[in-house]
C-alpha cells in the first residue's frame, strides 16, 4: 500500500473515531483532529512537525479574526440593549408577512455578522423564544430559531463554510476571503424568503415582552446601522471605496457602542463583555485552525498530491458534485471535520482559476451538513429531546433551496461571474 | 497603518484569550482555547 493511503487512513480512522466517540461533539472535533494531523505526520515519518500543525491555521487567520471581531459587537450590542431594542420595535409591525420576514432577519442577524449558527442562538434567538406566545409549540420555535441562525451562516458578509473552501482554492496560500458578497446572498435569499413566508404564523405570533430601554440602546443601533452599511459597502462596491475590510468595521463598531454605552457602566462589565465575545467565537474558530492543521499536515504527507493523480483524468465539476454529494452523506453521520475537509479538496482543482461563486457553491454542502448533522448540529437534538427525522423533516425546505442553488453555482458558476464583485 | 491597527486587535484578543486560559475551564473548551491562543498569539509575535 502507497505511503500516501496509510497516511490518510491513519489521519481519517482518527477523526471518524473521535466522532462517533464523542457523538459528534463539536468541542471534541478540535482536540481528534489535531490528534489527526500529528499522528499523519508521524505516520509519514516526519516527526511531529510544529511548523506544519501551526502553518495550516495561519491560513484562516485573516478570516477568523473578522469572525472574533463580529463576536464581539454581537457581545456588546447585546449587552447595551440593542437586540431588545430592535425587538420590541420588529414586534410592532402590524403586517404579518413583513412581520416574519423581519423576525426571520432578526434572528438570523448575529450569525450574518459572526458567520457562526450559536451568535443567533445566544442572543436574538433567545429574545425570539421568549417572545413566543403562551401554548405555542416550543419544539417548532427553537427548530424556527436554528434554522434562522443557519440562513444567518450562509448569508453575507460572513459565512464560515465559505471560509474554508475559499482556503481550498489557495492550497497552503492564505486566500483572501473576498468576492463572497453577492455570491452569498444570492445563495441564501431564496432560502430566507421561501421559509418566512412557510412559517408566516410562527414567526408574526411572536410579542415584546417587556418595553426595552431606548435610551442606552439607539445609538447602538444607529452603530448596528452604519456597520451594515459599511459592510455592504465593502461586500458590492470595494473597488470603488475601501473601508479597510469588516475586520476593521466590527472593530471601531464596537468600540463605538462601547463608548456609547458609558462602558456598560465599569471597566468590569467592559472587559467581561468583550470577552464574552472573544469566548463565543472560541470553538467555531478553534475548529477552523484545527482542520488548517489537518490541510497542512495531507498536503505535506503527499496526500493532496495523490488526490491529484487520482482526480486528473476526470472533468471538474463531476469531482466537485460527488465531493458535495460525499460530505453530506458523511456530514450527517460524523459531523463536519470531514466534509470540510473534502470540500476544501473539491475547491482544490479549480486551484487558482477559482472564482467565488463556484466556490461559494461549494461551500453550501458544508453549510448544510453544519444544519443537519445527528446530534452534533445547529439543532441540538440531544439538548432539545428532539429526533433526527423530525429536524429532517422540518428543515428539508431551506436545506433543499440552498443546495439548489449551490449546485447551479458549481455548475454554471463560470457563466455567473457577474455576481463578483 | 492598517497593519498596526490589525497588530493592535490580534494582541488584544490573545491577552483577553490567555486571561481566559487561566480559568477553570473543561478539558474541551481548555483545547478550544490552547488551539486559538498558540496561533493568535504566534501571529501577534510576528513568530511562524
Amino acid at each position: 500500500m502507497r505511503n500516501e493511503i496509510v497516511v490518510a487512513l491513519v489521519m481519517f480512522l482518527i477523526s471518524i473515531g473521535g466522532s462517533v466517540a464523542t457523538r459528534n461533539d463539536k468541542k471534541w472535533s478540535v482536540f481528534f483532529l489535531f490528534l489527526a494531523s500529528v499522528a499523519g505526520s508521524l505516520a509519514a515519518g516526519m516527526g511531529i512537525r510544529f511548523r506544519e500543525i501551526v502553518e495550516g491555521p495561519f491560513g484562516f487567520l485573516d478570516s477568523m479574526l473578522c469572525v472574533c471581531c463580529a463576536s464581539v459587537l454581537v457581545a456588546t450590542l447585546d449587552r447595551s440593549g440593542a437586540f431588545s431594542f430592535l425587538f420590541d420595535r420588529i414586534c410592532g409591525i402590524k403586517n404579518r408577512t413583513l412581520k416574519a420576514f423581519a423576525v426571520l432577519l432578526f434572528i438570523a442577524l448575529p450569525a450574518m455578522l459572526t458567520g457562526f449558527a450559536s451568535s443567533s442562538l445566544l442572543t436574538t434567538g433567545q429574545l425570539v423564544k421568549k417572545g413566543c406566545y403562551k401554548g405555542a409549540d416550543s419544539r417548532k420555535m427553537h427548530l424556527v430559531v436554528c434554522v434562522g441562525a443557519f440562513i444567518g451562516v450562509i448569508l453575507p458578509p460572513t459565512c464560515i463554510p465559505a471560509m474554508i473552501a475559499a482556503n481550498g482554492a489557495g492550497s497552503v496560500l492564505p486566500t483572501p476571503y473576498a468576492g463572497f458578497f453577492l455570491p452569498l446572498l444570492a445563495a441564501g435569499l431564496p432560502a430566507f424568503i421561501v421559509y418566512a413566508l412557510v412559517n408566516r404564523k410562527e414567526l408574526s405570533s411572536v410579542e415584546s415582552g417587556e418595553k426595552a430601554d431606548s435610551k442606552g440602546a439607539l445609538p447602538s443601533l444607529i452603530v448596528l446601522t452604519v456597520t451594515c452599511i459599511a459592510v455592504i459597502i465593502d461586500g458590492v462596491f470595494s473597488n470603488i471605496l475601501y473601508l479597510g475590510g469588516n475586520t476593521l468595521v466590527f472593530f471601531i463598531a464596537s468600540l463605538i457602542v462601547i463608548g456609547a454605552s458609558r462602558g456598560f457602566g465599569s471597566i468590569k462589565s467592559t472587559y467581561e463583555t468583550v470577552s464574552d465575545g472573544v469566548m463565543n467565537a472560541v470553538v467555531p474558530m478553534a475548529i477552523v485552525f484545527a482542520l488548517g492543521s489537518f490541510i497542512e499536515v495531507s498536503s505535506m504527507t503527499g496526500v493532496r498530491g495523490l488526490y491529484s493523480l487520482w482526480i486528473l483524468p476526470y472533468d471538474v465539476v463531476p469531482v466537485m458534485l460527488v465531493l458535495m454529494a460525499a460530505a453530506l452523506v458523511i456530514g450527517y453521520f460524523l459531523s463536519t471535520p470531514i466534509p470540510a475537509f473534502l470540500i476544501t479538496y473539491a475547491v482544490f482543482p479549480i486551484g487558482w482559476l477559482a472564482n467565488t461563486v463556484t466556490v461559494t457553491g461549494l461551500a453550501m454542502a458544508l453549510a448544510v451538513v453544519a444544519l443537519i448533522t445527528r446530534n452534533g448540529g445547529i439543532v441540538n437534538c440531544r439538548e432539545n429531546s428532539l429526533k433526527s427525522s423530525d429536524v429532517l423533516k422540518e428543515v428539508w425546505l431551506p436545506v433543499a433551496l440552498v443546495l439548489a442553488v449551490g449546485v447551479i453555482f458549481v455548475i454554471f458558476g463560470d457563466s455567473m461571474t457577474f455576481l463578483i464583485r | 497603518m492598517l497593519q498596526i491597527i490589525y497588530y493592535v486587535i490580534i494582541t488584544v484578543f490573545a491577552l483577553l484569550l490567555l486571561a481566559n486560559v487561566l480559568r477553570k475551564r473543561p478539558f474541551t473548551e481548555l483545547v478550544c482555547l490552547a488551539f486559538v491562543v498558540v496561533t493568535f498569539t504566534l501571529r501577534a509575535l510576528h513568530i511562524k
